[in-house]
């Protein structure tokens, strides 16, 4: 196991939560994935938060920082859910401007990950992959890209995970997310659920073959955070993406 | 167009089911009808809210019946949506919602169950801090010390109760183990704090809850002591090992 990642909103308090941390990082390259900085709200940041989270980032020094590409807070109230966003110009601006007030105020670049989606919205004229290039271009930040979200969104949406792949600006990409997901019928038609919560699938792993081929080898994590199996099987998922991963950096080698 | 404000105004709006639907003018169709799209959004938050709720109140929701705490649940959430991103914080209000709501007034103890639980989830929570010992005391002139003020520690509370809610938790996590507790004439008076291996609770008697509460509250050791009937050196000394003060 190379590295480890945690949700940074389970380690904003201390006591023996943040020992347990600590003590991992002794050991291990840890990255901070946040899921509650609401990077897409029209109405900015949560500056109590950002604070929050910027004084783990201190403590920690982790190895990346991520969030996501969707927001969770209107008015002050918070759903903890990723919120898919429309992809317009105005939007483009209002999550540049936060991404640049987060990495201001955290003093590093963040990763920005594409949501599973469930939805979309009539009006949105920039497709995924070009609107996350031009949050790239526009504040720096690099991208995360979850190939299991990417499935998801593709089945749900209606679009081709592989052409969608191919949009995406290489040398922003930073990190790979893989994951399993749930299937569930909705007045007849399968919906794919993102529940993090089985083995990651034969055509997330084909996407990913691609991915590796496409971008080229980049650090990998299996998310597996609800439904949890023993330990052996969380290694074993490990093991299939390291060996896909060996294999990949012998390619650029060579 | 929709700006993008309002639209997230009305999504928000609509899992939160307090919207006019207008939000489903801006979605796409495609094969499902908007309102079954945002029903999949709308049932994701509300189990991600409702296993908080189960987490930072595990005794609360068992010594209920699950449906119950379910109908609870749901209607908290629905008044009480949360107003910052860590679910570990989620729940502040619930005790007085329990309080005034309908099915749990034949369970008077539950409130401050609930109470108790949320004072264990603030001090596990709390930030780091460093806490004064008797060390530092020490390099104080003797004179000094009557006039001093001592702040709390963030990872500690006091909590008192009319009921004996450290039984009646310790007896709703024990799942059965345990036989059920005497509810009368037990009330309590506990210390709440977070050690090396977690948050535990202590029964305090009178003398040494007031003692405490004073000082905690930043009243001066001499006033503190006023009128407490018991010995107080082993009593400060022993707030000053528990790490009650903030160094400061």
């Amino acid at each position: 196991m190379g590295w480890l990642e945690v949700h940074a909103e389970n380690y904003l308090g201390g006591g023996p939560a943040r020992r347990e941390l600590e003590s991992l990082r002794q050991d291990y390259p840890v990255s901070l994935h946040a899921v509650g900085l609401s990077l897409g709200s029209a109405e900015g940041l949560d500056e109590a938060h950002l604070d929050r989270v910027s004084e783990l980032v201190q403590a920690i020094e982790p190895a990346a920082l991520s969030d996501h590409l969707s927001w969770s807070v209107s008015e002050g109230l918070y759903l903890p859910d990723l919120l898919p966003l429309p992809l317009t110009e105005e939007s483009l601006s209002v999550v540049a401007r936060n991404i640049d007030r987060a990495q201001e105020r955290i003093g590093r670049p963040l990763l920005i990950e594409n949501p599973s989606l469930y939805l979309a919205f009539r009006h949105s004229p920039i497709p995924e992959p070009e609107f996350l290039g031009e949050l790239a271009r526009r504040t720096g930040c690099g991208l995360l890209l979850d190939l299991n979200n990417l499935y998801v969104s593709a089945c749900n949406l209606g679009f081709d995970a592989g052409t969608a792949l191919a949009g995406y600006p290489r040398e922003r990409i930073a990190e790979i997310h893989l994951a399993g997901h749930a299937v569930q019928e909705i007045d007849g038609v399968d919906l794919r659920i993102d529940d993090h919560g089985s083995a990651v699938p034969e055509p997330v792993w084909a996407l990913y073959e691609c991915a590796l081929d496409l971008v080229g080898p980049r650090p990998t994590l299996i998310e597996w955070d609800t439904a949890l199996p023993p330990p052996e099987v969380l290694l074993d998922q490990a093991e299939l993406a390291q060996a896909r991963l060996r294999r990949a950096l012998g390619r650029v080698a060579a | 167009m929709t700006p993008l404000a309002e639209l997230q105004r009305r999504f928000h709006a609509a899992l939160r089911e307090d919207g006019d639907g207008k939000v489903e003018e801006d979605i796409r169709a495609d094969g499902l009808a908007p309102a079954r799209r945002l029903q999949i959004y709308r049932n994701a938050a509300r189990l991600l809210l409702t296993d908080a709720l189960k987490a930072n109140f595990p005794a609360t929701c068992r010594i209920v019946d699950e449906r119950f705490f379910a109908q609870a649940a749901s209607e908290f959430i629905r008044r009480h949506p949360p107003r910052q991103p860590r679910l570990a914080e989620y729940g502040a209000g619930l005790p007085a919602f329990l309080a005034r709501f309908p099915p749990a007034s034949s369970l008077p103890w539950l409130p401050d169950l609930a109470r108790l639980e949320w004072a264990m989830l603030a001090c596990q929570e709390a930030e780091d801090a460093p806490a004064l010992t008797a060390a530092d005391l020490e390099t104080q002139p003797a004179a000094a010390l009557p006039r001093l003020r001592f702040a709390p520690h963030p990872a500690c509370r006091l909590f008192a109760s009319p009921w004996p809610v450290d039984r009646i938790r310790s007896f709703a996590l024990a799942g059965g183990e345990e036989s059920p507790p005497d509810l009368m004439g037990d009330p309590v008076r506990l210390l709440v704090r977070r050690g090396e291996a977690g948050v535990a609770l202590r029964r305090l008697a009178a003398p040494e809850f007031t003692l405490l509460e004073r000082l905690l509250a930043g009243v001066p050791v001499e006033e503190a002591l006023d009128g407490i009937e018991a010995e107080s050196v082993p009593l400060l000394a022993a707030a000053l090992r528990d790490g009650l003060f903030a160094k400061s």
